[in-house]
């Protein structure tokens, strides 16, 4: 479990060892955080092994299977979902700063899977769930960067899951919209108005996802990406000049306005 | 190349044909002159083959080194080259 550190990864990595799977919890620089999450896994009488790499080394990724095989035993489960952003219009992004948002979000997943599969398809099971988000379809202004990588990450998705499906591995992708983790800031009231539930996602709820599609249950399940944003991306969404969803039916574009 | 038990050619040969029944092709098909293509063995299985001779005898199998293999033969012999 790849950015298990904090945020929706702690969760994800608490709800996998909830369900009896030693946990991996990788990190890159919440070397703390890790521990207490393993901590908090233990204290329920799970297993788990914090291990710290950047994803983006295949030396380090290497290492940190090897580690995570011998203490905990063979990876049946591999969840990407360390990631980083940057923000800024495309004009002022550096290119290191792009560079690096590829390597982590990218390039790391492909360094990890490349890793996973082998003993994967000897083991004919495998579950590969990264962790993308609704800014490939949708994004913001300011997130070159970070959409392009996870629109990267989502043709990996498939591409490696057509590639390996008869050896009895899925690979999958959930596109989170807003969810309630330190990783998009403190989020606005108005931003929660404009969710159709009038909610951002609970971090559990995407962890029960993650369940589902490590069960033997989800076999069939390959190749998807599955949205989980409330319905966000489901509709057009359509802002008043308040920054709110304007009711069903009215127009809130006022040169438009019918007399 | 680091060898963990280096394997004799014979043993080797067997375990590739062992390997590739495994995945599928005809036992009764395997001849030096049938074509991969023929025994249904594909890059997947090539991919797979790979992880079984890194595994058991911690040979590191060369991608590139397979762009011109056509036949069983062919791989065995890229294969098989790998001892020397």
């Amino acid at each position: 479990m790849t950015g298990a550190g904090r945020g929706m990864g702690a969760t994800i990595a608490e709800t996998l060892a909830a369900d009896g799977w030693r946990v991996c919890v990788n990190y890159g620089t919440a070397a703390e955080e890790a521990a207490a999450v393993v901590a908090r896994i233990e204290q329920r009488g799970g297993a788990a092994l914090a291990i710290e790499a950047d994803v983006a080394d295949p030396v380090a990724v290497d290492a940190m299977f090897e580690r995570a095989e011998d203490e905990l035993g063979p990876v049946l489960v591999l969840v990407n979902n360390a990631g980083v952003r940057r923000d800024l219009p495309v004009g002022f992004l550096p290119p290191d700063d792009w560079a690096r948002v590829l390597e982590v979000n990218l390039t790391g997943p492909f360094h990890t899977i490349r890793r996973a599969l082998g003993p994967m398809i000897r083991r004919r099971y495998g579950r590969i769930v990264n962790i993308s988000s609704i800014s490939t379809g949708r994004p913001l202004p300011g997130q070159s960067a970070y959409s392009a990588s996870k629109a990267g990450l989502d043709a990996l998705t498939r591409t490696v899951a057509i590639e390996v499906a008869r050896r009895g591995v899925t690979v999958n992708a959930i596109a989170p919209g807003l969810v309630d983790t330190g990783f998009v800031g403190e989020i606005e009231e108005e931003w929660k108005a404009a969710m159709p539930p009038r909610r951002v996602a609970r971090p559990e709820e995407v962890a029960a996802l993650v369940r589902y599609l490590s069960s033997e249950d989800a076999a069939y399940v390959n190749g998807a990406t599955i949205n989980i944003d409330g319905g966000l991306t489901a509709g057009l969404a359509i802002f008043s000049p308040r920054g709110r969803p304007a009711p069903v039916g009215i127009a809130v574009d006022s040169e438009n306005e019918e007399e | 190349m680091e060898l963990k038990t280096p394997p004799s050619a014979e043993k080797m040969g067997a375990r590739i044909l062992e390997a590739l029944v495994e995945f599928g092709a005809d036992p009764e098909m395997m001849s030096p002159e049938a074509t991969l293509e023929d025994l249904e063995i594909d890059s997947l299985d090539m991919f797979e083959l790979a992880q079984i001779l890194h595994q058991e005898y911690g040979i590191e199998v060369n991608p590139d080194d397979f762009e011109d293999v056509k036949t069983l033969g062919d791989a065995q012999q890229v294969l098989l080259g790998y001892l020397k």
